[in-house]
């Protein structure tokens, strides 16, 4: 804690260890009335602490800004985030908050006195990390954080030294890529997390790649034991450019864990004019080369959902994804599976 | 889904003679729901999908009298372009792709083509665990309806 009462002046009140020069510190145990620091508050200059210190321990260890741990929230292209400051503990005049890294901003010039507004930022225009960082009189801290997606606590240091990190304790809600123009209506493919997979997916299927890197990703969606979402990826995910081969074991072993499915989701990388290439998915014929793009599900994996909504019963959800669209499906009773209306994609994520 | 499969191995010695027979399996196909799978595939000749396709398929007009897509069901025309379809696939190496439950197909009209799909039948029994389930992909065939010609293939992801 560094909350301490401003002095007076221009200069903090700090223990005497933190910031005396070190000619001074090397004259403490001698003559503690000598070592005043240039205010001559001392009012811990005869604590234990204090005593003890050494030569070694003399350089101010707030100048030792590399102590300080630093770490960053991630956050991913066409994300974005909001930034609200949740307390502050610090007391000097000027520390400024700032942000570098996917974003660079100046959140707030006086931040122990005045607190700044929450701030959006974005969307990420590439995948990154947001580093926080805190910077006044005593140099810049550190900072930690914790949480995971979407919701992430930073915590600060404002570079004193003391490494307590709640100088400044800030709050990170990212908000998803916009795969969708708005709201679907559909509460799982509304869901941040369920969306994130999405992205996700399509990112690891690099469908501007030739083959063998262009892909088909894809796995589960499970409901964790605590209620939030989850995702298993199928055994042979990301093994060829337009089949995903026996994802039954996969389904088995979800239904011998307990583990609930409730949905299969995957990706087609494919979109009109995205390949020019040759490759798994195309063959030539007699006047030319057809490429593959045919849109929507396909038998296979219409007989997939059938297979899974055996296992884990009617309901079970199947999104598939190109680049322009989700196409999606649910299990019905007796191995039958309705189409539900393709969703359009927004275009503005990966 | 309602299919039945066709062993692949059993195709690549020949079809069997019940296919050339009047009261055999429907020619035309089997996959359920062709109707939802028409409107598709009648999409997707549209002006995006004529550029992928090298122009070998042509767009659809679609308020042209000739331009017309239906589900087939000429029995006759169907053993046609099944046979001509199998005959692509076994050439192209392509009959070993499917499961081992065998395939499904339907027999498709879109303005001047004949249109066959080829996919996985269903899995025998999903039931049994481990059953051999995949994400595969389905085969496109466009023939020229006046002469039955080859005139190319789109591999859907599965």
């Amino acid at each position: 804690m560094q909350n301490d009462a401003w002095a007076g002046g221009n200069t903090p009140s700090r223990p005497l260890f933190t910031r005396a020069p070190l000619t001074c510190a090397l004259l403490v145990l001698a003559t503690l009335s000598a070592c005043t620091g240039d205010q001559g508050h001392l009012t811990d200059i005869t604590q234990p602490k204090l005593t003890a210190l050494a030569v070694a321990d003399s350089v101010p260890r707030r100048l030792t800004a590399q102590a300080a741990a630093t770490a960053g929230v991630p956050i991913r292209k066409g994300e974005s985030a909001v930034v609200t400051v949740q307390s502050t503990s610090c007391a000097a005049p000027g520390d400024a908050l700032s942000v570098s890294g996917a974003f660079s901003a100046t959140l707030g010039t006086d931040v122990c006195h005045v607190t700044p507004a929450a701030m959006t930022f974005g969307p990420a225009t590439q995948d990154g990390q947001m580093v926080f960082s805190v910077s006044g009189p005593y140099g810049t801290g550190g900072s930690q954080v914790s949480g995971t997606y979407p919701d992430f606590t930073v915590s600060l240091g404002d570079g004193y030294g003391d490494l307590d990190y709640n100088d400044v304790v800030l709050t990170v809600h990212i908000l998803p890529c916009p795969l969708f123009n708005g709201t679907t209506g559909d509460s799982l493919l509304d869901d941040a997390a369920i969306q994130r997979i999405l992205d996700q997916i399509w990112a690891d299927s690099h469908a501007n790649l030739p083959d063998p890197q262009r892909v088909e990703v894809g796995g589960m969606i499970v409901r964790n034991p605590g209620g939030s979402i989850g995702f298993q990826p199928f055994t042979n995910s990301g093994t060829q450019a337009c089949t995903i081969p026996n994802i039954g074991p996969d389904l088995t072993a979800a239904l011998q864990a307990n583990t609930p499915v409730i949905g299969i989701i995957h990706t087609h990388p494919e979109a009109p004019g995205l390949h020019t290439n040759t490759g798994q998915c195309t063959r030539a014929g007699p006047n030319g080369t057809l490429y593959s793009m045919h849109p929507g599900v396909s038998p296979a994996d219409g007989n997939a959902l059938a297979a899974a909504g055996s296992y884990f019963g009617s309901g079970v959800r199947q999104f598939v994804m190109d680049a322009d669209s989700v196409y999606q499906q649910t299990a019905g009773s007796g191995n039958n599976v309705v189409t539900d209306p393709a969703v359009a994609r927004s275009g503005k994520c990966r | 889904m309602i299919g039945y499969g066709i062993p692949a191995a059993f195709l690549i010695l020949g079809l069997p003679g019940t296919l050339q027979a009047q009261h055999g399996p429907d020619k035309c196909g089997t996959a359920a729901n062709p109707q939802a799978e028409l409107a598709t595939f009648a999409q997707a000749l549209t002006a995006p999908f004529q550029v992928v396709a090298n122009n070998v398929v042509r767009t659809l007009q679609p308020m042209a009298p000739d331009e017309t897509t239906q589900v087939m069901t000429d029995q006759h025309a169907c053993q046609r372009v099944l046979n001509a379809g199998l005959k692509q696939l076994r050439d192209a190496g392509q009959m070993k792709g499917f499961q081992p439950t065998g395939f499904q197909h339907r027999t498709y009209r879109l303005g001047p083509y004949y249109m066959i799909a080829f996919s996985d039948a269903p899995p025998n029994d999903v039931t049994k665990p481990n059953a051999v389930i995949n994400l595969s992909p389905e085969f496109l065939l466009f023939f020229d309806v006046e002469t039955l010609e080859f005139l190319g293939e789109v591999m859907q992801p599965g």
